[in-house]
């Protein structure tokens, strides 16, 4: 076994099978709609060759082209700057040795069980400005002049949106910030106490230096979700209104399956692809340093 | 064509790996399919078929005209939006069940045609007789002559429903004239009663509407200008577009009607909090069935200077009415030829039953008709004029961008005057 295990040529022959599923599959579909993405077609009639008209469409006469770009840096911002934060505080909470932990820490990660589209159905209906329970609620504490139209405003629109996933995600992220405070061994912080680190000073000397690959692996993770995120923002707003709340994904759903533009639509698609691409390269380099060991 | 479709499942695996996971839909039941998976009895043909109309009506046709034909059926009802996304992929990948049927108009009638996916139906049509049976002009006979589709849906047009409870808290009468519909909102508003529900969401509401106050203004606004004997700026197209903004600032529609949802939006007219409710004819079944003798209809109101009984707007035209279509790839084309003209017909009945003006011959009786419902056809009889929708002539690019731009209107994004400037450029350019 070891022998095999050594030899190059046959692990090579073992990772065929699920290379060649891997380039038929993934790497081939992309490499066709970056073929696609220079040509004017609507996915019945033949194509026609328009070179980087789809890409020029997309940057200069697309207005929402950007207005979707805006608002995936928006969710990456909130991703990064709101949810991660909060996760990590969360991880903390259930972290410390208190009674009920393990039922918070399964109360905090449940919204993460359910599917995207029942969760966003849920908030659609908590958020119904007419019959919705939150202004309900405000108008019960007599809080009734915050009452808005949730989701059919565009000023609130992305906010709404936005609070929803933050609420989808913060568990995923605390489960995984969970694991890896469990995996920082006691003794540092039983040698930290004795130079007076305790409290806020343990977490930023001990726990937040230690757990560095852990928020960098969340990091990458949100930023990625947050540049295709689709699903909530189909359902609850479908991009709406006034394309307040359009995705890049969006966009590319709607333009070569409603308006059957497959051209622009995978111009869009590896606009995204080479989006997530360059931001997590970015993102692995900035963020990687030497491993921290005490 | 294998080149084709490979490039279709192709590009639908790349573009849509990253999002159609969530084609769920932004409904409750959206995207929900309901498939009866008959195993076929041996040596029985089968037929599978693909239905966006939720009325179990259609299924309960089907069922009966595949025991008609002999041929085992596998129904498949697919929730309206996302069967506008799967046959448009399935039409390109030439994935398409044996019979299927299609949205009116011509954004998504043209895509069928141009797939050449779809047979012929001339030679059955003539060969069982029943071809004769259609009524004159049901049939759309194409440019090379033949006849691809039968008739899945009667002529549907735009309709005013109110509720008659809160019309009668109001002590108001429906309104009759464009200063009425402003009074009554006005009235309506003060007593925190929604004037207007509407599914903004969706857009086709809004759309509609729009479309029905421009031919109050004037009945040939749309067919002069799409010709090019008169401008969208002029104008009928302004000052329906004005009416527009003017009901949006007296708050006419609920809350945050631009993100309602059509299926959330009818609930609140169902549910006595909203008066007014614009919708299709097609849905005075189901809105007779939950709200009784609550359910009111008037012809839409004189809001311009044309006549109520000038114009309506149909929700198809006689060139992209709905339809059936047969796959001309099916292993057992002739039985779904077949099987597709006998339920076209089997519908037709069905209307006919209801009180409902068919598209062929039946000998089946009319059952007696709620007076709302005959009030619609005494209306509809006298109605001079029936306006396509905008939206069904345009292309399926031009119809989601004319369909955009109304909602920006509806949003307050744009002004009447810019609103209208933007359509004539849009539509002018679409020409």
């Amino acid at each position: 076994m070891e022998r095999a295990l050594s030899d190059k040529k046959l692990i090579a022959l073992f990772l065929v099978p699920g290379l060649t599923i891997f380039l038929i599959f993934y790497f081939v579909p992309i490499l066709m709609t970056a073929y696609y993405s220079f040509q004017e077609w609507d996915g019945i009639n033949p194509m026609a060759f328009v070179g980087l008209d789809n890409y020029t469409k997309m940057f200069t006469a697309d207005k929402s082209f950007w207005k979707a770009v805006w608002n995936s840096v928006a969710f990456l911002l909130t991703g990064v700057f709101v949810q991660l934060p909060l996760s990590f505080g969360l991880a903390l909470l259930v972290s410390r040795k208190m009674k009920g932990r393990k039922w918070f820490r399964n109360i905090y990660f449940f919204p993460v069980v359910m599917s995207t589209t029942m969760v966003s159905l849920l908030w659609v209906k908590i958020y119904d400005p007419n019959i919705g329970m939150l202004n309900t609620l405000l108008e019960a504490a007599h809080l009734g002049s915050w009452a808005q139209a949730w989701l059919g405003d565009t000023k609130t629109a992305l906010l709404s949106v936005l609070i929803v996933t933050t609420w989808h995600y913060v568990g995923y992220n605390m489960l995984i910030l969970f694991a890896g405070i469990q995996g920082i061994s006691e003794q540092y912080y039983e040698a930290a106490k004795l130079d007076g680190a305790v409290g806020w000073k343990a977490v930023r000397y001990i726990t937040l230096p230690l757990l560095s690959d852990v928020l960098r692996i969340c990091v990458v993770l949100n930023v990625i979700y947050a540049l295709k995120t689709f699903e909530s923002v189909y359902v609850m707003t479908n991009g709406g209104p006034l394309h307040s709340t359009t995705m890049i994904a969006l966009k590319m759903f709607q333009e070569a399956f409603l308006k059957q533009n497959f051209g622009y639509g995978s111009a869009l698609a590896v606009f995204m692809v080479l989006e997530c691409l360059i931001i997590a390269w970015v993102l692995n380099k900035v963020l990687t340093r030497e491993k921290i060991e005490y | 064509m294998f080149g084709k479709k490979l490039g279709v499942v192709a590009a639908s695996i790349a573009l849509s790996s990253v999002v159609l996971s969530a084609c769920g839909g932004a409904n409750g039941n959206e995207g929900a399919t309901q498939n009866q998976d008959a195993k076929p009895a041996e040596g029985k043909e089968s037929v599978s078929l693909w239905m966006f109309d939720a009325d179990p009506m259609y299924q309960a046709a089907a069922e009966a005209t595949a025991a008609e034909v002999g041929v085992d059926l596998n129904y498949e009802y697919i929730q309206d939006e996302t069967y506008k996304t799967k046959i448009s992929v399935a039409l390109a990948a030439n994935e398409l069940p044996d019979v299927f049927q299609q949205h009116a108009g011509k954004s998504y009638r043209t895509p069928v045609l141009q797939s050449k996916t779809v047979a012929p139906l001339n030679d059955t049509l003539d060969s069982t007789g029943l071809g004769a049976k259609f009524l004159d002009n049901q049939l759309v006979k194409e440019e090379d002559g033949n006849i691809y589709s039968v008739p899945s849906n009667i002529s549907t047009t735009l309709v005013f429903y109110y509720n008659k409870k809160l019309m009668s808290d109001l002590g108001a009468t429906p309104p009759a004239t464009w200063d009425d519909l402003q009074a009554l909102v006005t009235k309506a508003e003060a007593k925190g009663i929604i004037p207007i529900a509407l599914g903004g969401k969706e857009r086709w509401q809004g759309d509609l509407l729009y479309n029905m106050l421009v031919a109050r203004q004037d009945v040939n606004a749309f067919d002069n200008a799409i010709k090019g004997d008169a401008k969208f700026t002029d104008a009928p197209f302004v000052d329906a577009a004005k009416q527009v903004a003017t009901l949006v600032s007296s708050n006419a529609f609920q809350k945050g009607f631009l993100g309602s949802a059509y299926l959330d939006a009818q609930e609140l007219f169902k549910n006595d909090k909203a008066l007014i409710w614009i919708d299709g004819s097609f849905n005075f079944g189901a809105l007779s069935k939950a709200m009784g003798d609550n359910l009111g209809y008037i012809a839409f109101p004189k809001t311009g200077v044309e006549d109520v009984y000038s114009a309506t707007i149909g929700f198809q035209n006689s060139a992209a009415p709905y339809s059936l279509f047969v796959n001309n790839s099916s292993k057992h084309v002739g039985k779904a030829k077949e099987f597709a003209i006998k339920l076209s017909l089997k519908l037709n009945d069905e209307f006919v039953r209801k009180g409902l003006p068919g598209y062929a011959a039946s000998e089946v009786k009319s059952e007696s008709q709620n007076e709302q419902l005959s009030a619609y056809a005494t209306d509809i009889s006298k109605t001079a004029k029936t306006q396509a929708m905008w939206f069904g002539l345009l292309s399926a690019d031009t119809g989601q961008e004319y369909r955009d731009m109304t909602q920006q209107l509806y949003g307050g994004n744009l002004t009447p005057e810019e609103y209208t400037a933007q359509l004539e450029t849009l539509l002018r350019s679409a020409e």
